[in-house]
């Protein structure tokens, strides 16, 4: 089992004191912000303003941290900053929408008010199911072409974060190409799957307000997302601290070394830890397809770079710190527009992340899978 | 196969950067034997992704009618003409390294495009030091006039004028308690939420400060929650179509469907009414551009000319003309005239096209001020309405707009 401690870069132990001090302050700064900021006229006047922003917060905190695990748990066991993770999540929203156009063939004309009842719970499990193994095949495939080899000719870290880089690269770039057209200068056509433009979701399910809060009303496709979303963390803990291959994957990733001593099979959990991360991405994609109703190749770009800084801002390589730090940075970027315009969202959140950096170099619950 | 794959993703990556579509207009001129000269007229703008119906319309009807001129039917050209199209993806990196190619080929002589502010701004400098003519057909940046070009010439009206027939109507016919503004932060974009910004808090109407989204996002709830909280009914989009459809529809689910969105002709093409559905229903769009169909409709002197326009379009592209497909004409019956007068290189045509005046063209009459802008007169402003998924034609932007009696 993992040891929890938590330490600092160099490994000393922080004391609980200082740390407290530290938070305390740093509320403190924020609060004192934020007074100033009501009382001037800066911030956001109203409490259902306020509310809107964390609601919108938290259903986009919910599917980052699901994106999120992807690069905690592949950080963990390989040290790999995973950059085609984006592509991973980007195969789960073009899986999704076919599963639901061509599998379950609910489009807009056909159902213009979106289906319901037990075929709604069918077509979005079905979904979900298929967009989850899409990416997670996605996923152990392109460890099994593009990492294992690096792996076992012991490449240099440099070497798997650029050939990470590539293969995102090769992914959205294909997904561009796949649009119907002749490419390279090839006789054929390509399939028609993807292309430069968007391709629309229909409207599955029917937008209704299930209830309201202070007036701001919260709608049945963020219930959904965070639903589906908590369920499918609380499954991953459950496996990661759980079940036996859960055991592996934290075996391997404190100590590679002597876990392959004990008989862990290192090849294999790396294997499974990749389709896991994959699954959950490609769960995230459909869920963020249903939401903002588009399939798009470079549509994993933006929340992969926000699900990867949330790893890094709960603590790269911890499982529980990815879930955390996907709410918290979904909540920040949207909380902090209530001050200021929404050009400075990305900046925010960038900024939270060297804030906590700075006082936290391991994030906020620490590095270790399983701390 | 790890070396495999890093060649196709190398090989992926330079076809992207070098799609182009070629298309040598076919049909050899009536002459024949005699001894005809062969120019390029190069087409600059998005031809492909989520901008391409803004623009595709306006080559492709360009690609028409030099089509039709080689082969006589405007008479005895001196030339042969053929249109490349250079897809920029309507980003300026992108059509850069277009622009250098272009310069250099000495058989290029004008330019229709960029159909886009900020790409026209990127790769202005290279085509006015080269001394090409380039007229574009669609890009309203205000700002591009006053770049000292002597060879850019803009074949619609601009932002100001834009706003001039957006803002009456927020004004006299909306009348809201307050308008939110918010811009995709680009040249064409940005600009226009400026101006009409200025112009409504010049007219001491309640407007807040302009909000930007990044272009290419999908997730838009940070904006709705503040369009939400401002309470406005009036909603100001600068911006393209792909994005104010996302933002319109987001908008319309948050449960904001009694804000009117009003934008201006980056919002007015068929992606907005697909990316928007049924959400994007009462949006305005104040458009310099003439819907074809609507003006032969509607009595205009040169109706005929236009419908047989119409038709010559959909049998050769099996579509209805779309925006600033009546301009992407004008343009290459500019350049043909040109051709006529015996203009078949940079410096006589674009003599030729600065000194045109009220030349005739289907979509109006064109007359170029020294600094590129099309005379006051030229520059109508047209409104237009999403109505059951359609954009209707409300009319010409200062009658609609007047206040009511």
């Amino acid at each position: 089992m993992a040891v929890s401690t938590r330490v600092t870069a160099e490994g000393a132990p922080i004391s609980g004191r200082r740390n407290f001090l530290g938070w305390a302050i740093f509320l403190a700064l924020v609060g004192i912000g934020l007074w100033w900021g009501i009382a001037s006229g800066h911030c956001e006047q109203h409490l259902s303003g306020w509310v809107r922003l964390s609601t919108t917060g938290l259903t986009l905190g919910a599917i980052y941290a699901m994106i999120a695990l992807g690069y905690t748990m592949v950080y963990g066991v390989l040290q790999l900053l995973n950059f085609a993770h984006s592509e991973v999540f980007m195969i789960g929203t073009f899986a999704g929408l076919y599963t639901i156009t061509k599998l379950f063939g609910v489009t807009g004309s056909k159902y213009p008010n979106g289906v319901g009842g037990v075929f709604l719970v069918a077509v979005l499990l079905g979904a979900i199911l298929l967009a989850g193994l899409a990416s997670g095949i996605t996923a152990v495939v392109m460890e099994r072409l593009a990492y294992r080899p690096l792996r076992k000719g012991g490449a240099s870290r440099l070497g798997y974060l650029i050939t990470a880089i590539g293969v995102s690269l090769f992914l959205s770039n294909l997904f561009l190409l796949l649009d119907g057209q002749t490419h390279l200068g090839l006789p054929f056509k390509w399939p028609a799957i993807a292309g430069r433009a968007p391709l629309a979701y229909p409207e599955t399910m029917k937008l209704t307000n299930v209830f309201r809060i202070f007036g701001v009303p919260i709608q049945n496709r963020q219930i959904l997302v965070i639903a589906v979303a908590v369920v499918m963390l609380l499954i991953l803990d459950f496996f990661v601290y759980r079940t036996q291959a859960g055991m592996g994957i934290r075996a391997v990733a404190e100590d590679p070394e002597t876990a392959s001593l004990m008989g862990v099979n290192i090849t294999a959990i790396i294997v499974i830890t990749f389709f896991v991360g994959g699954l959950m991405a490609g769960g995230a994609g459909l869920l963020y397809g249903v939401f903002f109703g588009e399939a798009q190749f470079n549509i994993g770009f933006l929340p992969g770079i926000k699900a990867f800084t949330a790893a890094v801002l709960g603590g790269i390589g911890n499982v529980r710190g990815a879930m955390l730090g996907g709410l918290l940075l979904g909540l920040i970027e949207n909380l902090g527009v209530a001050c200021i315009g929404i050009q400075w969202q990305p900046v925010i959140a960038f900024a939270v992340l060297v804030l906590v950096l700075m006082f936290r170099p391991t994030g906020l619950l620490g590095e270790q899978v399983g701390g | 196969m790890l070396r495999v794959l890093a060649l196709v993703a190398v090989a992926a990556l330079v076809a992207g950067a070098c799609s182009k579509k070629k298309t040598p207009t076919t049909g050899a001129s009536s002459g024949g034997t005699t001894a005809t000269k062969n120019v390029k007229i190069e087409f600059f703008g998005a031809l492909s992704g989520d901008y391409k119906l803004l623009v595709i319309h306006g080559f492709q009807a360009a690609e028409l009618a030099f089509e039709q001129a080689n082969t006589g039917k405007f008479g005895k050209l001196p030339v042969k003409i053929t249109i490349e199209g250079q897809d920029t993806g309507g980003s300026a990196e992108q059509a850069s390294p277009l622009a250098d190619k272009v310069v250099n080929d000495s058989s290029v002589v004008g330019i229709i495009g960029p159909a886009f502010s900020g790409e026209s701004a990127g790769v202005g400098d290279r085509f006015d030091q080269a001394g090409i003519p380039f007229i574009t057909p669609s890009a309203t940046d205000d700002a591009l006039a006053t770049h000292g070009w002597t060879h850019w010439f803009r074949g619609v009206g601009n932002n100001s004028d834009e706003a001039k027939g957006a803002v009456p109507y927020i004004q006299n016919i909306l009348a809201p308690n307050c308008t939110s503004v918010a811009s995709d932060g680009t040249a064409y974009g940005h600009g226009l939420a400026a101006i009409v910004f200025n112009q409504l808090s010049d007219l001491s109407l309640s407007v807040k400060p302009e909000e930007q989204v990044q272009p290419g996002q999908k997730d838009y709830s940070a904006l709705v929650s503040k369009v939400a909280s401002a309470g406005c009914k009036v909603f100001f989009y600068g911006g393209y179509s792909p994005e104010g459809g996302l933002i319109r529809k987001q908008m319309t689910d948050a449960g904001l469907k009694d804000v009117v969105m009003v934008g201006g002709d980056g919002l007015k093409d068929d992606t907005f009414l697909s990316v928007s559905g049924k959400s994007g229903d009462s949006t305005i769009a104040a458009c310099p551009c003439v819907s074809p169909s609507d003006v032969a409709s509607g009595g205009a002197a040169n109706a005929d000319q236009i419908t047989t326009f119409i038709s010559d379009y959909k049998a050769k592209f099996g579509e209805d003309p779309g925006i600033y497909a009546l301009e992407g004409w004008d343009i290459a019956q500019i350049y043909i005239a040109a051709f006529k007068a015996g203009k078949t290189d940079r410096a006589g045509i674009t003599d030729f096209v600065r000194n045109v005046i009220n030349f005739p063209g289907l979509a109006k009459t064109y007359s170029w001020e020294p600094d590129g802008e099309l005379f006051p007169a030229d520059r109508t402003m047209y409104l237009y309405q999403d109505k059951g998924g359609q954009w209707t034609f409300l009319g010409n932007a200062k009658d609609v707009s007047a206040p009511p009696a």
